[in-house]
């Protein structure tokens, strides 16, 4: 056991510098997880409950998509634009995710982290409260949509993915910069022999 | 101050007072009110000595809050032990309703099936009959059912899309809601073996089961044939209620005994190695040891 004793009174104190500290790391440490998980999962339930706004918007226009090339311009791109809106939305949240998952890992593991931790049970439960409260009639427009415009639709759900997984790839080196400066001014503020405390 | 020095008592120093306040044993949790408060020759630290264990515990020391964690476990596991009560009964709640509702909506969509192969098969004259025409269950709806196309239309029905269809999106729903139930079951007995995983978290399913069946045998078998969706309950809930029963008993069995290995691949997945101790206890009540890669 250390005794610290103060040099001027002396009055003593059991001190332990690590055992001091270890609440505090302990707290720290579940403080940082936290926040990564809540925006983790917030960004992947995001991305989920987008991805299913984008196959309601795909059933419910299944007419327009399975004749995109005959449309008028105006509506295609009314169409288009409402797409992409959502498409863009669902792929900045599950890229958000994807960041902040598992950082210790690769960013396709990260990815299907977002994907399948965060995105498919939102949308997987959604989807099915849907289809159970719509009953026949919507689960008949589901198979309408799948048989006319199937493959339009695969195409513009796979899009979604595809496009998180480049934004993702993209921020990543942003990300790591912006953590590691984060990461050594919490060091040199909370260093005692730091050369930045120091100087401060 | 060391060891020795403070398992014996101090010989230098007089007791001058006792201690005030709220202040407990660090080993036993003990209060020390009234504790003769002493200093050590050496080092002149203030301490008290326990009157139950003997234990020394310096006045002034950091940190202060073990005891209160200590408190804060038994709070925790109460806490813990609660809500696996109320996990486990809504396991029963959420598996017992989607077995019922998923085997009547099957049947109700069966029904609607056998209706339609009736109005097929009837030819203009039948279908203008008044008798018909008004719904009532009629000697007619018999003959059809005791004839050959009659029997066919009941094969056809059972295994037709459109009963299998709500019964698996219903089913579905429900694995979807009793998954995290199942999971936190298996991990809060992660301490049992698998099979003793398994068999806790199925029998609120089986006692579900059992009320499902209850109600099948009470209800069902009372009512008398007279519309198409009592002739699709008398043929088919047995076993879309077997079928579901099946399914539900398990997915909980099989979910609740790879609970803990599920949590500890995800656990691994998204934590950093030395994060991992946080939730070490997932690899340590199973006797092995926290990965490092």
């Amino acid at each position: 056991m250390w005794v610290a004793k103060c040099p001027r009174c002396g009055f003593a104190v059991r001190w332990n510098p690590r055992g001091a500290r270890a609440p505090l790391r302990l707290w720290a440490r579940t403080r940082t997880l936290n926040v990564r998980f809540g925006i983790a999962l917030s960004g992947g339930q995001a991305a989920g409950l987008i991805a299913f706004a984008i196959g309601a918007l795909l059933v419910d226009r299944r007419n327009e998509l399975a004749e995109l090339e005959h449309l008028g311009e105006a509506r295609r791109a009314e169409l288009l634009a409402i797409y992409a809106m959502f498409a863009a939305s669902a792929a900045v949240g599950a890229a958000v995710s994807a960041i902040a998952f598992a950082p210790h890992r690769s960013m396709a593991v990260r990815l299907l982290c977002a994907w399948l931790l965060g995105a498919a049970p939102v949308t997987i439960a959604v989807s099915l409260f849907a289809l159970l409260v719509g009953g026949r009639s919507s689960r008949g427009e589901v198979v309408e949509a799948l048989q006319h415009g199937g493959v339009r639709m695969a195409l513009a759900c796979a899009a979604v993915p595809l496009a998180s997984a480049l934004l993702a790839y993209a921020m990543a080196p942003l990300q790591s910069r912006l953590t590691r400066f984060a990461a050594r001014r919490f060091r040199r503020t909370q260093n005692f022999h730091s050369a930045g405390i120091q100087h401060a | 101050m060391n060891t020795e020095q403070s398992t014996t008592p101090p010989n230098a120093a007089a007791p001058r007072e006792t201690l005030q306040g709220d202040r407990l044993c660090m080993q036993c949790l003990h209060p020390l009110v009234g504790r003769t408060i002493e200093r050590d020759a050496g080092t002149g630290l203030l301490y008290v000595r326990c009157g139950e264990c003997g234990t020394a515990s310096a006045l002034f020391e950091y940190p202060t809050a073990t005891p209160w964690l200590n408190r804060a476990k038994s709070v925790i596991a109460s806490t813990l032990a609660i809500t696996a009560i109320v996990a486990l009964l809504a396991l029963g709640g959420v598996t017992g309703g989607f077995m019922g509702g998923a085997s009547s909506e099957a049947c109700d969509a069966a029904g609607v099936e056998l209706s339609l192969a009736f109005r097929s098969s009837l030819d203009e004259q039948a279908k203008a009959d008044p008798q018909i025409q008004s719904g009532y269950w009629t000697a007619t709806h018999d003959q059809w059912l005791a004839s050959p196309a009659g029997q066919d239309a009941l094969l056809n029905a059972r295994f037709g899309v459109t009963a299998l269809v709500p019964f698996a999106l219903i089913t579905a729903l429900g694995t979807a809601i009793a998954a995290p139930l199942a999971l936190f079951i298996g991990i809060a007995l992660t301490r049992q073996g698998p099979l003793r995983r398994a068999v806790y978290a199925a029998l609120p399913v089986v006692l579900a089961a059992i009320v499902v069946w209850s109600m099948y045998y009470a209800l069902g078998s009372r009512v008398a044939m007279s519309s198409w969706t009592h002739v699709a309950f008398d043929h088919y809930l047995a076993g879309f209620t077997a079928l579901s029963t099946a399914w539900f008993l398990a997915f909980v069995a099989a979910t609740a005994a790879l609970a803990p290995s599920i949590a500890a691949f995800i656990a691994r997945t998204i934590l950093p190695p030395r994060d991992r101790r946080l939730v070490a206890w997932l690899w340590e009540w199973r006797g092995k040891t926290v990965p490092r890669d």
